[in-house]
């Protein structure tokens, strides 16, 4: 009786599959390093360029980045700021938030900082798109970063000589302006940004646009210590400008503008681009626009 | 600045103080600019009072409807600089320069104001040259100065939008 020695395999054909797994990933990690040379250098993690200043290494062993700002409050009273952004906090950030290239699964946009707004399905020669349209989630970052902020805004308050209870929103809007204005690039380490900074980035890049400032003004102003700050972001769209702005809520004083919610009262706008706006008060296009309704509201807190 | 205590009473009568200002400038202007332009040959007072001239009256009404549009674009840059005056305390050498940037941007809205009713009536005049438009107003043709009081309207509309850069760049100088 002849005994034959069979193997028999539960999965037939699994290392075939295994394999072409395996080379189809290899061919696209080559596509996607290939691209663009760009994303080669946004491969790497680099906090040590030429103007940075790290201190020694804390205690807790915690590394922190120094950035330093040049702002004036009130007008011609020039101050310095240093801020000490702690490390960990900032290479989390970066990495919550931000696509890779190419990716646009509506379950990982929102895990990674955006929102979706809706779905277009549209026919290309003869085959169905479809095409997600998001905007940053400006409430999720703003929440996620409170924490870090409390240790800045007490660095910030003892810079600008303010003392409890004394309202910081003045003198926080000027500093927020006095950061250079400018646009932040569409892709950041090497991950789809959207042209928007995390507030830490903002610090640590020294610039922002100004859905960035205006955000970054928004965690100033909620995390000084006692704080019940409402602020909401004021997007405007329209009449050929995309511009952001922050309103928080406050009493109107004569000749500002405001928005009016019938159950919360009058918010305040707040223009972060550049110095010289007092709350309140914004250009004459961007008053215009808002007139004619061409704004979208996120509230943050 | 919030905490600040009068702030708000302060801001009112200062935004009053400029509404004032604003109207007073208007009405003014508009008669000089207007007795200036007809080469003092049209009496504004006596054709509106005694003459009853309606036609005098709507050109009158659009020189005020847009140097007043024009002084009104100025107070809010005015109102702003006033807050940021406010933040840094006022002292009497920052009130000297509040009080000189209110009264250049004031004058800058009278002068753009007559620049804008100037140029508005010389593009009408050069198109339509066969007509002396002062003398037909005078004679009481309203059609006439209803078309120059639309024209002075319309350019003014343009102009004004430019007001307010201006007074922003004023308090900045």
């Amino acid at each position: 009786m002849l005994k034959a020695k069979t193997q028999v395999s539960l999965f037939p054909g699994a290392k075939e599959i295994i394999l072409t797994f395996l080379v189809c990933v290899f061919i696209l990690s080559l596509v996607n390093i290939k691209g663009s040379k760009e994303n080669q250098s946004r491969l790497f993690w680099d906090f040590h360029g030429e103007n940075i200043k790290t201190t020694p290494p804390q205690t807790n062993e915690e590394k922190q980045i120094v950035r330093k700002f040049k702002w004036e409050y009130p007008k011609e009273t020039k101050r310095e700021t240093f801020f000490r952004i702690p490390e960990a906090d900032l290479k989390r950030e970066i990495k919550k938030f931000g696509v890779p290239h190419g990716q646009s699964d509506p379950f990982f946009l929102e895990k990674r900082g955006f929102k979706l707004l809706g779905k277009r399905t549209f026919m290309e020669e003869y085959t169905a798109h479809e095409q997600y349209t998001s905007i940053v989630d400006y409430q999720q970052i703003f929440q996620r970063n409170l924490e870090n902020f409390k240790e800045l805004t007490r660095g910030l308050l003892d810079s600008a000589d303010l003392s409890r209870g004394n309202d910081p929103l003045h003198a926080f809007l000027s500093f927020v302006q006095y950061i250079q204005y400018k646009t932040p690039p569409l892709y950041y380490k090497g991950k789809f940004i959207n042209s928007f900074f995390v507030p830490l980035v903002c610090l640590y890049e020294k610039y922002g646009d100004c859905d960035s400032k205006a955000l970054l003004l928004a965690e100033f102003l909620c995390t000084v210590p006692g704080s019940e700050e409402k602020a909401v972001m004021v997007l405007v769209r329209g009449r050929g400008l995309a511009h952001a702005l922050l309103a928080v809520k406050r009493d109107l004083l004569p000749g500002m503008t405001a928005l009016f919610d019938i159950k919360k009262g009058y918010y305040i706008v707040l223009e972060t681009t550049r110095p010289g706006w007092a709350p309140g008060f914004i250009s004459r296009r961007i008053t215009d626009a808002i007139k004619a309704g061409l704004f979208y509201l996120v509230a943050l807190n | 600045m919030y905490e600040t205590p009068g702030l708000e009473l302060l801001s009112t009568i200062i935004y009053i103080i400029l509404i004032f200002a604003s109207v007073i400038l208007s009405v003014m202007g508009s008669m000089i600019i207007l007795t200036f332009l007809t080469r003092r040959q049209i009496d504004v007072k006596e054709e509106i009072a005694y003459n009853q001239n309606i036609g005098i009256a709507l050109v009158l009404s659009s020189f005020i409807w847009t140097i007043g549009g024009m002084c009104l674009e100025s107070v809010k840059p005015i109102m702003n600089e006033w807050y940021n005056t406010w933040a840094s305390g006022i002292t009497f050498k920052s009130a000297l320069t509040f009080a000189a940037g209110i009264l250049g941007a004031m004058l800058n809205a009278l002068i753009i104001g007559a620049i804008t009713v100037y140029l508005a009536l010389k593009i009408l005049m050069v198109l339509i040259k066969d007509i002396d438009e002062w003398e037909e107003i005078k004679q009481g043709n309203i059609a006439v100065a209803i078309v120059i009081s639309v024209t002075v309207i319309v350019v003014g509309m343009f102009f004004e939008s430019i007001v307010s850069y201006i007074v922003i760049n004023i308090f900045r100088f």
